[in-house]
């Protein structure tokens, strides 16, 4: 309760977001005549809810650590500072679960016919994505030890990720040169994995789906270690761990 | 006016500085810009996906005025509210010209920002997407963004007066604020496919009428349509700074006789 005190504003963004810009993606689909894609689109906002809360979580983990100057004292000691880190980013990223049900209801409300014919399919993508969003939050989070300025690079990897895993329309829209990338965003099979939960999910696909997902998230979270830790040292080095 | 000018072109001088201290020059062309032409891209291939390309096209239009919008309700709330955590709000009220007047100057590279960074996916997309650009119609462009960004700003105003009163919740009204004008401005979603009540309600909001002209301009339409287009944003722009007049005056005038200007 205190977190949801204190993160108030951040919670009800987290709240609101995703169902609206649902809103928006489906009404796009319906006025311009294509209402079988209102199904396909209406999950994307959540994902990217997702994503965009763990990387905006980890922003705030390093700039609030940094302006109370406190930041030293997370390097100083002796668990790696990874470790908090990961814990205020999956805080947030638990608090934005709630835009999965909340979707799941407007998409109901707005008349779209969502089916989730296998829900632990589903589930399993959800949790697979929240998964990965944390470790790729952890990898922002060393960019925002390196610099405070980073905060603005971080929210320009967005929109790349987001067109690579192909959240809001097939990967097949894309140049073919693009198309291999695809492979490597984790995002990529959690959503396609949200999206086959519509009929019952063969098993070769579930475990397709959601072991890349697994697996590259313990890539990006080694990734995130690892460059945590390189970030720190360097800063510990340069004398400029608070004013970066 | 004499006095408001000079208090204005004194605090856009300063606004240059505010913003590339926010935003280094390097930063601004390899990170804020590139956002923009990455978000153009994403919505153009949704909407590639969903109807073809001339639904593609419209999809950059509309970019091009979300990004403007968007960037002025997020950066000029912000500004406003900024104004209290700095503790400058009691000087602005001491000052003997308008708190307005200084805070519009405070924000002019802000409104610079808001208009160029709608134009540059719009240049960048326009070639892919076969959206022919003549020089008149490129000059339309620029003016009808820079009109967006100015309704844009007052209805910032607007925003950055309530976020005055709810401290912290700024960012929420700015992004609430502007996916609402999204649905409702037609920068997505053709406004004639929106139900009556909701594209009434869009023509008192900002974008809504610089859309029309700046989609009127690119299709070569009739001048007193896009000059409409243009009259009928100033307009509600013009109406949004008197809104955000009062609603400063009334703020400041309570907080003034409170005596807590600091930390309404």
């Amino acid at each position: 309760m205190q977190l949801v005190g204190e993160r108030l504003p951040s919670f009800l963004l987290s709240f609101a977001i995703s169902p609206i810009v649902a809103i928006i993606y489906v009404l796009m689909a319906r006025g311009a005549g294509r209402p079988d894609l209102e199904a396909f689109v209406v999950l994307s906002p959540m994902a990217v809810g997702l994503w965009g809360t763990a990387t905006l979580a980890a922003g705030e983990a390093i700039s609030s650590e940094r302006a109370n100057a406190t930041l030293e004292l997370l390097v100083a000691a002796p668990l790696p500072p990874a470790i908090p880190v990961i814990g205020r980013i999956t805080a947030s990223i638990a608090m934005a679960l709630i835009s999965v049900p909340e979707t799941l209801l407007v998409a109901r409300l707005a008349g779209v016919h969502l089916t989730v014919a296998d829900p632990i399919a589903f589930a399993a993508g959800v949790l697979a994505l929240a998964f990965s969003s944390i470790a790729v939050g952890l990898i922002t989070a060393s960019t925002y030890v390196l610099a405070n300025g980073a905060r603005l690079y971080s929210n320009l990897l967005g929109f790349p990720f987001f067109i690579l895993a192909g959240v809001a329309f097939p990967i097949t829209v894309l140049p073919n040169w693009i198309q291999p990338l695809s492979s490597v965003v984790s995002m990529t099979w959690a959503v396609d994995l949200l999206r086959q939960s519509a009929t019952k999910v063969p098993g070769e696909i579930f475990w397709r789906d959601l072991g890349m997902t697994v697996v590259l998230g313990v890539v990006y979270f080694a990734i995130g270690f690892w460059l945590l830790r390189h970030v720190e040292r360097r800063v510990r080095f340069d004398g400029t761990i608070g004013n970066a | 006016v004499i006095d408001s000018s000079r208090i204005l072109r004194r605090a856009a001088v300063i606004s240059v500085g505010d913003f590339f201290a926010v935003f280094p020059l390097r930063t601004y062309l390899i990170a804020w810009i590139p956002r923009g032409v990455f978000q153009m891209a994403f919505y153009a291939l949704l909407a590639q996906f969903i109807a073809g390309p001339e639904f593609a096209r419209f999809a950059l239009v509309g970019t091009a005025a979300q990004v403007t919008y968007q960037s002025l309700f997020t950066i000029a709330t912000s500004t406003v509210v900024r104004e209290q955590g700095s503790g400058t709000i009691p000087l602005l009220v001491a000052a003997p010209g308008s708190a307005l007047v200084a805070l519009t100057g405070r924000s002019v590279a802000t409104i610079a920002n808001g208009a160029l960074s709608g134009l540059l996916p719009l240049l960048a997309g326009a070639p892919f997407l076969g959206l022919a650009l003549t020089a008149p119609g490129a000059f339309a462009v620029v003016v009808i963004l820079v009109v967006v960004a100015l309704s844009a700003y007052a209805f910032a105003l607007v925003l950055g007066g309530i976020g005055l009163r709810w401290r912290g919740y700024h960012n929420v009204l700015s992004s609430l604020a502007g996916t609402a004008v999204t649905i409702l401005c037609g920068a997505y979603i053709p406004r004639s496919t929106l139900p009556d009540w909701a594209q009434a309600l869009g023509e008192v909001l900002p974008a809504t009428h610089g859309l029309e002209a700046l989609r009127g301009a690119l299709a070569g339409g009739a001048i007193d349509g896009v000059l409409r287009g243009v009259g009928a944003e100033l307009l509600v722009g013009a109406a949004y700074l008197v809104l955000a007049e009062l609603s400063f005056r009334f703020f400041l005038s309570r907080a003034r006789s409170a005596g807590t200007l600091d930390f309404h």
